[in-house]
């Protein structure tokens, strides 16, 4: 049986990870909309846009780090489950947790250099080299160590839902 | 010796933790990350942070979410079942017509849609129990499907293809053009390994005594008019230089949307799924392209690609056997590890050592997809095997393999073939120059 605060901090990781998976659909969307509006005025108003490339650059970016911890959650980054299947059954569960480990160390380790990232990008103050519009580098840049951060969570709260059905047996 | 030594422990150590059941792009990250601290310096595992940051905000990747969109929308509008219908009636003379029918609905829905499962999954849901119904070998209904599913990442736009021209530099849309003869080549190889069997053993596909009258054939075949138009769009476009890959995409995801809208298909929920299933599959592409990115960049500042291409030319080896090598080696680790992480894991190693020896980066890259679609489908972890599993209720994953099995044939003649004629790819590429 899991304590209480567990089941609580995992249904709020949980609602937190369908909020960012919903906003980064957004994003994908608002995507489609500005480059095909760029469409539209490239080739019939004869108008290029010439911020699109930015903005939509700026998108991906939070496109992908609000989705990182969601597509975890759902199991959507591949992986091989082949070798793990291989072994007794008794080995399966203590695998499942050497590779819970190993993913929050890789969590961590992307967390602390994408937020050292982020915290030169903020005492800098620097706007994007090289940008058509004067877009902040820390206002992209801030999403990384957030959505790091929700990888890290998420991984927690699945590792220890595993660790406690593992007791619970 | 060194490099080979390099490479193969990189191997053994990302087997290692594959074992443990992580991400393929998390094991690839951290190899990167223990490889670059104890190898290169402590200071320069900052740079996973600083590839995440490039990578993700690099404009040529807006293209992914846009490609995925454009297949997710049109997988929910049934043209998948429109496809196969229009090919079953317009084939139904061929031996084995469901079949071969099969393989042109993968064929025309790989031309709207840029991923190998999602192909499989739209085309296998409906087209499989329709041969089974009509007392085809399940074997051969299930491995035809897989099989043909994997022409979702050879036909552009292909999601294997963004992957590798971001790896490599190479033009996106030469590769999308480059991919199209090639793609059509397989999907004949395909059909003809169907006729074949079918002539062979008749049994395993019952001919359709139905009579088709031709305004059914052509009703058939403008229910999937939107999709033709689509797809002309999407490739027309980027063939003739009117638009970057990226517009056609954006177009094309448009244009699926708008379908699926007239469809009556497009409701609150269904949007969400689609836009949830596009941000999830873009996030797993991006986070394994930074994985694989990281591990290439500590790879490379130990010389390993460098070594391996010097040492591979120093053998006294003629360069096409080079080539069928690091293609055997491809299939090897097909059989254990998904298409796209054998692409972000092979292709930084040995593309120093395949421009070396003279040869075409837009052919290799045609050459490393067609053979990631046999990973698509070789056991023990090919992933079209489980996707059908999946869509297919009642199938059983010893079906699933013993039919998909010799469809790995046709797959390697389609290699041999490209090996033998380079042009087979890189005619149209020539064309537009």
């Amino acid at each position: 049986m899991q304590p209480r605060w567990l089941i609580a901090s995992t249904c709020v990781i949980s609602r937190v990870n369908r909020v960012f998976l919903a906003t980064s659909g957004i994003f994908a969307a608002l995507i489609m909309f500005v480059i095909l509006q760029d469409v539209v005025h490239r080739y019939v108003l004869n108008d290029p846009s010439s911020w699109v490339l930015d903005i939509c650059s700026f998108m991906l970016v939070y496109a992908f780090f609000l989705a990182l911890a969601p597509t975890l959650e759902a199991g959507g980054h591949v992986s091989v489950d082949l070798f793990n299947q291989m072994l007794p059954r008794r080995f399966q569960g203590g695998i499942f947790i050497l590779g819970g480990l190993l993913t929050l160390f890789f969590g961590v380790v992307l967390f602390t250099t994408l937020l050292s990232e982020t915290l030169e990008a903020f005492a800098d103050d620097n706007i994007f080299p090289a940008s058509t519009i004067a877009m902040k580098m820390k206002y992209i840049w801030m999403i990384g160590p957030i959505g790091a951060a929700q990888f890290i969570l998420t991984t927690l709260a699945l590792l220890s839902s595993r660790l406690y059905q593992r007791q619970g047996r | 010796m060194e490099a080979f030594a390099g490479f193969a422990i990189f191997v053994i150590a990302l087997l290692a933790f594959l074992a443990t059941g992580i991400p393929v792009a998390v094991a690839t990250g951290l190899i990167g990350v223990i490889g670059t601290y104890l190898f290169v310096s402590p200071y320069a595992v900052s740079q996973i942070a600083i590839i995440a940051f490039s990578t993700t905000s690099y404009f040529i990747l807006t293209v992914v979410p846009l490609f995925i969109l454009m297949g997710e929308a049109l997988a929910v509008t049934g043209i998948g079942r429109d496809l196969f219908r229009a090919a079953q009636l317009w084939l139904q003379r061929f031996p084995g017509s469901l079949a071969v029918g099969t393989i042109f609905a993968c064929t025309g829905f790989s031309a709207v849609c840029g991923s190998s499962p999602v192909t499989a999954a739209t085309i296998g849901a409906m087209a499989v129990p329709e041969m089974v119904h009509h007392g085809y070998d399940r074997r051969l209904a299930l491995g035809v499907t897989a099989a043909g599913g994997t022409l979702g990442i050879l036909i552009p736009p292909s999601i294997a293809m963004i992957l590798y021209g971001v790896i490599t530099e190479t033009s996106i849309g030469d590769l999308f053009i480059a991919g199209i003869l090639p793609g059509i080549m397989i999907a004949a190889l395909l059909s003809l390994t169907v006729v074949l069997l079918v002539l062979a053993r008749p049994h395993i596909a019952p001919r359709q005594r139905k009579t088709i009258i031709w305004p059914e054939r052509f009703r058939a075949l403008g229910a999937v008019f939107p999709v033709l138009v689509l797809s002309f769009l999407v490739l027309g476009s980027i063939y003739f230089g009117v638009a970057t890959p990226t517009e056609a995409g954006a177009v094309g995801a448009a244009g699926a949307l708008a379908i699926a809208a007239f469809a009556k298909k497009l409701t609150p929920a269904v949007i969400a799924t689609i836009l949830g299933n596009t941000a999830r599959t873009t996030a797993m592409f991006l986070l394994l392209l930074i994985g694989g990115l990281f591990s290439a960049f500590m790879l490379t500042r130990l010389g390993v690609p460098q070594g391996m291409a010097n040492a591979l030319i120093g053998l006294d080896l003629p360069p096409w056997l080079i080539v069928i090598l690091i293609n055997l080696l491809l299939m090897v680790l097909g059989m254990f590890m998904d298409p796209m992480s054998v692409l972000v894991i092979i292709v930084p190693v040995f593309f120093p050592a395949i421009l070396a020896m003279g040869y075409d980066p837009v052919w290799f890259g045609v050459l490393v997809t067609i053979n990631i679609e046999i990973a698509a489908i070789s056991p023990p972890v090919g992933f079209n095997l489980f996707v059908l599993k999946s869509v297919v209720p009642d199938a059983n994953l010893s079906e699933v393999i013993s039919g998909s099995l010799l469809f790995i044939v046709p797959l390697a003649a389609g290699i041999l073939l490209l090996i033998l004629f380079p042009q087979i790819a890189l005619f149209l590429p020539g064309l537009v120059k």
